[in-house]
């Protein structure tokens, strides 16, 4: 599925305007989304979740209009991975999968036998299997981190979004979510919202750079990767070595 | 391998074996309690010893103390959860204070009679109900937080409308309504008992509906939307079901609190916070609850009456400290 922004805006009262004016994002890719802190990354991946609601412009999600589908309809083609949970209630691993599966249900959210499948699967991909009955706060934060992956994954979408999903990772359990990341992609658009200018380098097909709310550079495949472009979005200096990209302390 | 994997899980099985085991025990306390009062009358001698004093006074009165628990307890459920605050109870949106203001009016006035002093109050706190909904829903989307805001704002003009009639009125009037406050489910008609109890009941099943939506909704509101919640359509559903079910008992029994605070909190600590099992727990649980309390009272302390309101804490609050222990 693609999806198509068209005059896609929405201002907070603090000043702050996201101003997309036409972009497309293409199915069986992984987009990273870069940008300054405030640029607008987690805006926009909640206006296509539907999180926010768009007051003006259009977002087609695989032809349709999100504004024409219901919650459950769209729950149903795109999940959204949030950088951490607003609420720790004391609830299990397992609960969390479960509410992927909500959207399927019949408003009880009672599972049934493919539910319990792509729940198992999920748990599967994402090395939890044994922590499935382990309440959350019982969870590191790489293991929390997977989890909502895992809650994407049994939501079984064919658009995934990512809201930072490699903060406050150590360096193990970053190779693992990328690691996870490469295994659903295939038949899925999936969307990365991301600091690390090195893991995007190395993960994304193409490249989205926001700065105020506006696009700043597009890179749509990995020769057109362009360091001097990140440099003036950051304001640092960021170098070539070994095939990473590597910020400069000086 | 399949198997392992269900433990925890909920099933329509489980959930009928949870309604009916709660339904079963719930009957044979509202059963048991009947004999108890004044005078002890033998179950099998309910409708031939002494019927007038069965159906007029003991029946009608347990039906009432189950409906208020029951209905309470089941709204400070979905009400902790929805307005993610472990202090909000049933009376947080200002129902409860609405409702003291029409029974003030009604002493006021000098409206004799049961039945119009409960009228006026139940319209009372109906027109808050919309009132509050109103203001909120001008305020932005109307969310847990724009009700309970004005909610709680309305409650302040309330209590002070309440303390400046106490003020300037006589004693009589301030006895009156501090015992209306205090809750009672004595001198009510058996007609009207079975009708609340019935729609406290339908309203209780169309907020049990919402369960599904309560447990994705724990998880923050932008978890819930993207689970495919609906939030607008559910926020209306839990507000308007949860204050209809406060409005009826309140207007018919006064403000008994504890109920809608407490019962769900000890219900929660031991089942969990799954809403598919814990509402069906937390309604039967405060029915079964209040009926006990209420009838261990009136046998204890016969022939005096206590207040309901005023002694559901004095059993409730050692038990639940006791939980509380036990857990921490």
């Amino acid at each position: 599925m693609n999806i198509d922004l068209s005059n896609v805006k929405l201002g907070y009262n603090t000043g702050f305007t996201l101003d997309i004016d036409k972009f497309v994002f293409h199915s069986k890719l992984i987009t990273g989304i870069l940008g300054p802190n405030g640029s607008g990354k987690s805006t926009l991946l909640k206006l296509i979740s539907g999180i926010i609601d768009s007051p003006a412009g259009i977002i087609i999600a695989g032809g349709r209009d999100i504004k024409t589908l219901s919650k459950a309809e769209l729950a149903r083609c795109i999940s959204y991975v949030p950088p951490q949970l607003d609420n720790f209630p004391m609830i299990r691993v397992f609960n969390l999968l479960e509410a992927g599966r909500y959207p399927y249900s019949l408003g009880f959210g009672i599972l049934d036998k493919k539910d319990n499948e792509k729940i198992n699967e999920a748990l599967e991909i994402c090395d939890l299997t044994e922590k499935r009955d382990l309440f959350l706060n019982q969870l590191s934060s790489g293991e929390l981190q997977r989890a909502l992956i895992a809650k994407a994954i049994a939501q079984d979408t064919e658009i995934v979004l990512m809201d930072e999903p490699f903060s406050n990772l150590d360096p193990k359990f970053t190779l693992k979510i990328i690691e996870i990341i490469e295994s659903i992609k295939k038949n899925k658009t999936i969307i990365i919202a991301v600091h690390d200018v090195n893991i995007a380098h190395y993960l994304c097909d193409k490249l989205v750079g926001l700065k105020s709310g506006r696009l700043y550079f597009e890179f749509d495949n990995r020769s057109e990767f362009d360091v001097e472009k990140i440099n003036s979005l950051y304001e640092v200096n960021f170098r070539h070595m070994d095939g990473n990209v590597v910020l400069d302390f000086k | 391998m399949q198997n392992v994997k269900k433990i925890n899980q909920v099933t329509y099985s489980k959930i009928f074996f949870y309604f009916f085991i709660c339904f079963a025990v719930s009957v044979s306390i509202l059963f048991f309690s009947l004999s108890f009062g004044g005078k002890f009358i033998n179950p099998f001698e309910f409708f031939s010893s002494d019927s007038a004093v069965f159906m007029s006074l003991r029946l009608p009165r347990v039906l009432a103390d189950f409906m208020v628990g029951a209905g309470l307890s089941i709204v400070g459920c979905s009400f902790q959860t929805f307005f993610r605050n472990p202090l909000a109870d049933p009376f947080i949106l200002g129902i409860a204070g609405a409702a003291a203001v029409g029974v003030a009016f009604s002493l006021f006035l000098g409206v004799s009679g049961f039945i119009p002093t409960q009228i006026l109050s139940l319209s009372f706190a109906l027109v808050t109900i919309f009132f509050v909904y109103w203001v909120a829903g001008g305020l932005s989307s109307v969310t847990a937080n724009s009700l309970i805001l004005v909610g709680v704002g309305l409650n302040f003009f309330f209590t002070s409308i309440i303390t400046f009639f106490n003020s300037v009125l006589s004693e009589s009037f301030t006895k009156d309504l501090l015992m209306w406050y205090l809750g009672s489910t004595v001198f009510l008609d058996l007609n009207i008992v079975f009708i609340s109890l019935l729609i406290v009941a339908v309203l209780s099943v169309i907020l049990y509906m919402q369960s599904g939506k309560l447990n994705v909704y724990l998880l923050g509101e932008s978890f819930a939307v993207n689970s495919g919640v609906s939030i607008k359509q559910f926020s209306l559903i839990i507000y308007i079901t949860g204050s209809l079910i406060t409005s009826v008992s309140v207007a018919l029994c006064g403000a008994i609190g504890f109920v809608g605070i407490i019962i769900p909190h000890i219900v929660k600590i031991i089942a969990g916070l799954d809403h598919r099992l814990n509402m069906i727990l937390c309604f039967f649980a405060g029915g079964s609850f209040l009926v006990i309390i209420d009838t261990f009272f009136k046998t204890v302390f016969f022939p005096y009456e206590v207040p309901i309101g005023a002694v559901t804490a004095i059993i409730g609050t050692p038990f639940f400290i006791y939980i509380l222990r036990r857990r921490i």
